[in-house]
């Protein structure tokens, strides 16, 4: 009957060999024989799945779908997380040293790398919290963020140039007595030699002059020479001012 | 809301010069509100002529008084006022406005004639901080805690009772300061170029102090460990404290590294003393040029 109803669906010109072989594969898929149902195993998964849905939580049945929803956007925020880290992590290292991705950028995971990226981090956040108290309002302040750059171990740039400006422009004179202490660690650094020289020409207080005239001497700051010689000869300068001026003077020569 | 009554009040306190005609009713009084009572307010004073005076009372509001000075600086003047008046006469005051402005919590008092001088009484919330600075005037402050700027260039700066942490200078003036309590982990200064500088301090206080005086001494009572003993100062066989026995191996590190220095550098300057009291803490400098350092301990 097969043969009969494939006999009239083939179109014409169909090789008789080639429907008589797709015959007996019909013929031999008929015989293959189904698989007899093993009860036994059967039996075993329905209950295990019964005893599951038993031991279930209603509620937890019927929201089991959208948890797995849920799990699935929860792992897309912790890849997001994930990414939003390395992203930050980049961005200190890359900030840490100023050249692109070179040879003493941490490249493996091991603790000592990660050490020491939590060391630069902090370094940069102590830097820059002591740059954000040096613009505070109070004075108190000031004075805390110019005495925590003594904390730091290589301040950056940035750091020196905060204080050269407190010891020039900053309005209370303990704030600018103290950013001397505090410049001496870089009395080598040509910014801070020509702005100290500056700072006591520009300087209105008579005792952060007398601070910076001694910071002189103490660095052997020859070129302060001709400055100091102006302060020790000019009548409007206060009398200790002069005074020491020309003791710094004897010293230096 | 709040900027509508800051306009009125500066308007008020803009129409309120010191108009003081009788010499028996020369106080000039304006009672200021804070915006916000609840939060330390903060007080600024910037004059040129007069002395400040600030004390800590049990209010919500700022008082200011103020009143014609007897503190006179130019030579001009001091010959004006220094002069009995002719017989038969009395002086007049004239007047000398000032403005007082509040924008939120913060009050601020300045006088437009510079050259008149004016002698401000203020009392202020026991909370309050204070940015406070005249030329020619002493500086008074009672009984008030918060940071406390106080600057003065011919006068005074008297500090008593006080709380919070000071950075205080006077130029040509003795610095004379007791504080009650000290604010943990903040940076304190005491200065002067020609008067000695006087400080009181809590006596549990946690801090590393630095003491200087060029042309005078310092004192304390407090055990200072001190940390540095430089070699202008050369005495660094004493032991700062009697009651801790003599590191030997630690002196003698000391001395060989004075020695080192002292060859290294023919001169050394920085004499100022560096030590910590009760632990260490905070950096608090008590420095003059022309007097003397005294560091007290408070009771």
């Amino acid at each position: 009957m097969e043969h009969d109803r494939l006999g009239r669906l083939l179109p014409d010109g169909v090789d008789p060999r080639e429907a008589d072989e797709l015959d007996a594969t019909w013929q031999m898929l008929g015989a293959i024989e189904s698989p007899a149902p093993n009860s036994e195993r059967m039996r075993a998964r329905i209950d295990a799945v019964m005893d599951a849905l038993e031991h279930t939580p209603p509620s937890a049945i019927a929201t089991a779908g959208k948890r797995q929803t849920s799990r699935h956007y929860v792992l897309q925020g912790l890849a997001a997380a994930a990414m939003l880290v390395i992203g930050i992590g980049i961005g200190w290292f890359a900030r840490s040293d100023g050249s692109a991705f070179g040879g003493t950028r941490p490249t493996s995971n091991d603790a000592t790398t990660q050490i020491a990226a939590m060391r630069t981090e902090m370094h940069d956040l102590r830097e820059m919290v002591s740059l954000s108290l040096m613009q505070q309002q109070s004075a108190t302040e000031r004075l805390k963020g110019v005495t925590w750059t003594g904390q730091l171990d290589q301040p950056s740039g940035e750091v020196v140039t905060a204080l050269l400006d407190a010891l020039i422009h900053d309005p209370n004179v303990n704030v600018r007595l103290a950013t001397i202490d505090a410049l001496e660690r870089f009395a080598s650094r040509p910014d801070v030699r020509r702005g100290t020289i500056q700072a006591v020409q520009q300087q209105p207080s008579a005792l952060v002059q007398i601070a910076l005239i001694d910071f002189m001497v103490k660095t052997n700051e020859r070129e302060s020479v001709p400055t100091l010689q102006r302060l020790a000869m000019d009548p409007q300068v206060n009398e200790a001012v002069r005074a020491r001026a020309a003791w710094g003077l004897q010293q230096l020569g | 809301m709040r900027h509508v009554i800051l306009g009125t009040l500066l308007l008020t306190a803009l129409a309120a010069p010191l108009a003081a005609q009788q010499p028996d009713a020369q106080a000039q009084r304006i009672t200021i509100p804070l915006s916000d009572p609840g939060r330390p307010g903060s007080l600024q004073v910037d004059i040129v002529m007069g002395s400040i005076t600030v004390k800590g009372s049990n209010r919500k509001d700022m008082l200011i008084e103020a009143r014609g000075s007897s503190v006179v600086g130019l030579p001009r003047n001091r010959r004006a006022q220094d002069e009995p008046p002719p017989p038969g006469l009395r002086r007049l005051t004239q007047n000398a406005p000032f403005t007082v402005e509040e924008d939120r919590n913060e009050v601020s008092i300045e006088v437009e004639a510079p050259t008149r001088s004016i002698d401000f009484t203020i009392e202020v919330p026991l909370r309050t901080n204070l940015d406070v600075e005249t030329v020619m005037g002493s500086v008074t402050v009672e009984g008030i805690e918060g940071e406390l700027e106080i600057e003065s260039v011919n006068g005074a700066v008297t500090l008593t009772n006080v709380g919070g942490s000071v950075v205080a200078h006077t130029v040509n003036g003795k610095l004379l300061a007791t504080i009650a309590r000290a604010t943990p982990q903040q940076p304190m200064a005491f200065t002067s170029l020609n008067g000695s500088v006087d400080v009181t301090l809590p006596a549990n206080v946690k801090a590393n102090l630095k003491l200087r005086s060029d042309q005078g001494d310092v004192y304390t009572d407090f055990d200072l460990q001190q940390v540095r003993q430089d070699a202008a100062n050369p005495n660094p066989n004493q032991n700062p404290n009697p009651n801790v026995d003599i590191d030997r191996n630690r002196l003698r590190r000391d001395i060989d590294r004075q020695r080192a220095d002292l060859q290294r550098r023919r001169v050394e300057i920085d004499n100022a003393i560096y030590g910590s009291i009760n632990g260490g803490g905070p950096d608090f400098e008590m420095r003059t040029f022309n007097g003397n350092v005294y560091v007290r301990k408070g009771k």
